[in-house]
């Protein structure tokens, strides 16, 4: 079979099986559309929520990334598994027993405040539209790649299927199928990993061979990582295992993912979707132990993409480069001019560059997954299995944060807001109705991305998750004195100060000896990491004004206490005592 | 930081310290804390739950 043949038969195969699922379990009530009734085990959550979580960024773009950058792209490894813990140590569990279907009705009910609720509806909407932009944008360079066809109408493609089953759907119709996407995403991540590990190292187990020898026939036997600094540096590159970002910056974007991942909306509901507090505790461990799977792997997929890439093209004649080169070059994901005339790709870094050899490959570091199999020369159907992963990656987060997005539409702006007197049914088919407008925004923005880089884009929806989202939920559970004007003020105030440096550097020209904290010896924090300075703000803000305005009512603080305090009954949510 | 493990602790097969930390360790840590708070939280759990049959 050809390998077209592969990728139909892959990615036909999984858009079935995900559509069939999704008719298996339509929803009937909002509590099934909001949280799949609430009796989902904590297995098949902590799968689901590992879908859910990894994104296209994580899939697609996170080894490239790492490949292109090295010990730089840590923070992104770091950041967002670093993250889920204060996510299940801080949050999950208080918010479960406090009993609410989403992340704004929380926090319209904490802080007794239509208006609180109202500005946590924004900023949900600003968060998952931001990090939907990135999914749509992968599931375009996917289906560029294997179809030919152009990104927007991939882009397309994938968001009428992610209608299909989110809106229709809803949290019972994507926690199954979620289920069924973590176990593609894992078997394409980790397949294509051993094989490659195998022909460079020698041994079967990647994260094993990343740390152990360089094993090809007919060249010497060096450790894998001295192997990847030598061809780097001789490429004038810097090394691989060392960073260049100045470690304020490093320190702030990881931080930003950190918190901003503990402020996802999209990953927070899904912990409503189980029975108890303790069956939360647990998904949680599932969770992260199944993300712990790909993101292993993901630093060897990096290094050996990297060695694999450079020995295959590097001082190549163009005639002679292998077919997939070809491909790549077509639809423009790579592309070569001969500077020299030597008919030969070369490929040199900024310190050979100084010193007259000039680059003549470009790339953008979102292929590399997507190239890998192909530089390793592997069998045509784990490429097509690779293919159907990376769409499975794409949809499933698509497919959370669409929820969320309908869900703080219909129920907290419309029905808590609106109208009050809106009946079951209607309040679905309003989440619905928002789900189809929110995807439309997100197709266009897939089709005109913000930022090049898919990782990129998203880790901007983390920070405006950071500077929002985090500081007011932490402050609603653990501190009895914070009251609404602080957390609206708070939230207001980080987010639109997020927001504005974001676009300020990404849109609207500004510079990079602008950055914040700048000097001349090391650069300052990007607009990735300033959602850790808006989080710091939010804190301060919200703390100061609670101190001068009224203490919240006692049933507030009554009700705190009892979320707090460990259970006595088997966990059952609180707000049916109320 | 990175540096100082990379000088102060042995390597990881042929990784530096710190590198393999930053790619590698960090995450199995995650991993560790969560199951040690699951584990800690449920037991406590249980005790507050035999307790308040006691009453």
């Amino acid at each position: 079979m050809s390998q077209d043949g592969y990728n139909y038969l892959f990615i036909g195969l999984s858009f079935a099986l995900y559509i069939g699922i999704a008719f298996r379990q339509q929803a009937g009530s909002t509590k099934e559309y909001y949280t799949a009734g609430g009796g989902v085990g904590p297995f098949a959550n902590g799968m689901a929520t590992a879908a859910d979580w990894m994104s296209a960024a994580t899939f697609i773009s996170m080894a490239g990334l790492l490949a292109t950058s090295g010990y730089d792209g840590s923070r992104f490894l770091m950041g967002w598994t670093g993250g889920f813990v204060l996510l299940t140590v801080l949050m999950v569990p208080f918010l479960r027993k406090f009993g609410k279907a989403t992340v704004p009705d929380f926090i319209g009910d904490r802080y007794y405040s239509k208006v609180a609720r109202f500005v946590a509806v924004v900023c949900a909407i600003f968060i998952c539209l931001t990090y939907i932009m990135g999914q749509m944008r992968g599931v375009g360079v996917v289906f560029q790649n294997l179809f030919g066809i152009s990104i927007s109408a991939g882009v397309w493609i994938g968001g009428s299927i992610v209608f299909v089953y989110a809106g229709l759907g809803g949290m019972k119709g994507i926690t199954y199928t979620q289920v069924a996407q973590y176990c593609v995403m894992a078997f394409a991540y980790t397949i294509p990993a051993v094989f490659i590990a195998i022909a460079l190292t020698n041994n079967f187990i990647p994260q094993l061979g990343f740390i152990g020898d360089y094993q090809v026939d007919g060249e010497e036997v060096v450790p894998f990582l001295e192997k990847l600094n030598n061809v780097n540096k001789e490429l004038g590159f810097a090394e691989y295992t060392s960073g260049s970002l100045s470690t304020i910056d490093m320190f702030c974007i990881t931080a930003a993912l950190m918190c901003g991942t503990a402020g996802l909306p999209h990953v927070i509901v899904r912990f409503f979707t189980v029975k108890n507090v303790k069956a939360v505790r647990t998904s949680a461990c599932w969770t992260l132990g199944f993300i712990a799977v790909i993101y292993l792997t993901a630093p060897t997929i990096g290094g050996f993409a990297r060695v694999n890439l450079i020995e295959t093209l590097h001082n190549t004649p163009h005639a002679e480069a292998p077919a997939w080169f070809k491909d790549f070059e077509e639809n423009k994901q790579m592309s070569w001019t001969d500077k020299n005339g030597d008919g030969k790709i070369q490929y040199f870094g900024p310190d050979q560059e100084k010193k007259g050899n000039a680059n003549e490959l470009t790339f953008g570091s979102d292929i590399m997954v997507m190239a890998n199999p192909h530089m390793a020369g592997l069998p045509k159907w784990v490429i097509g299995l690779l293919m159907a992963g990376c769409i499975a990656a794409a949809l499933s987060t698509a497919a959370g944060l669409l929820l969320v997005l309908s869900t703080a539409i219909s129920h907290d702006l419309m029905k808590k807001i609106i109208k009050p007197n809106l009946s079951d049914r209607e309040e679905i088919n309003w989440a619905r109705g928002a789900s189809f407008g929110a995807l439309l925004v997100a197709i266009y923005f897939g089709i005109n991305p913000p930022s090049e880089f898919i990782a990129k884009t998203v880790a901007f929806a983390f920070g405006l998750a950071a500077s929002s989202f985090f500081p007011t939920l932490l402050m609603g559970i653990f501190s009895r004195r914070m009251n609404k004007e602080g957390a609206i003020a708070g939230m207001a105030v980080g987010i639109l100060f997020t927001f504005s440096y974001i676009v300020y550097f990404q849109f609207m020209g500004g510079t990079k000896d602008q950055y914040w904290f700048a000097s001349e010896t090391s650069g300052g924090i990007s607009p990735e990491g300033i959602g850790f300075v808006g989080m710091l703000l939010n804190f301060a803000v919200a703390f100061t004004i609670s101190r001068f305005t009224s203490p919240p009512p006692k049933e507030v603080t009554d009700l705190l206490d009892e979320v707090r305090y460990p259970d006595k009954k088997g966990a059952e949510s609180v707000i049916a005592h109320h | 930081m990175r540096d100082w493990l990379d000088a102060n602790f042995p390597n990881v097969g042929s990784a530096p310290f710190g590198f393999w930390m930053a790619q590698q360790g960090s995450i199995i840590c995650f991993v560790l804390i969560l199951i040690a708070y699951a584990k800690l939280m449920g037991r406590l759990d249980d005790e507050v739950n035999q307790e308040g049959e006691e009453k």
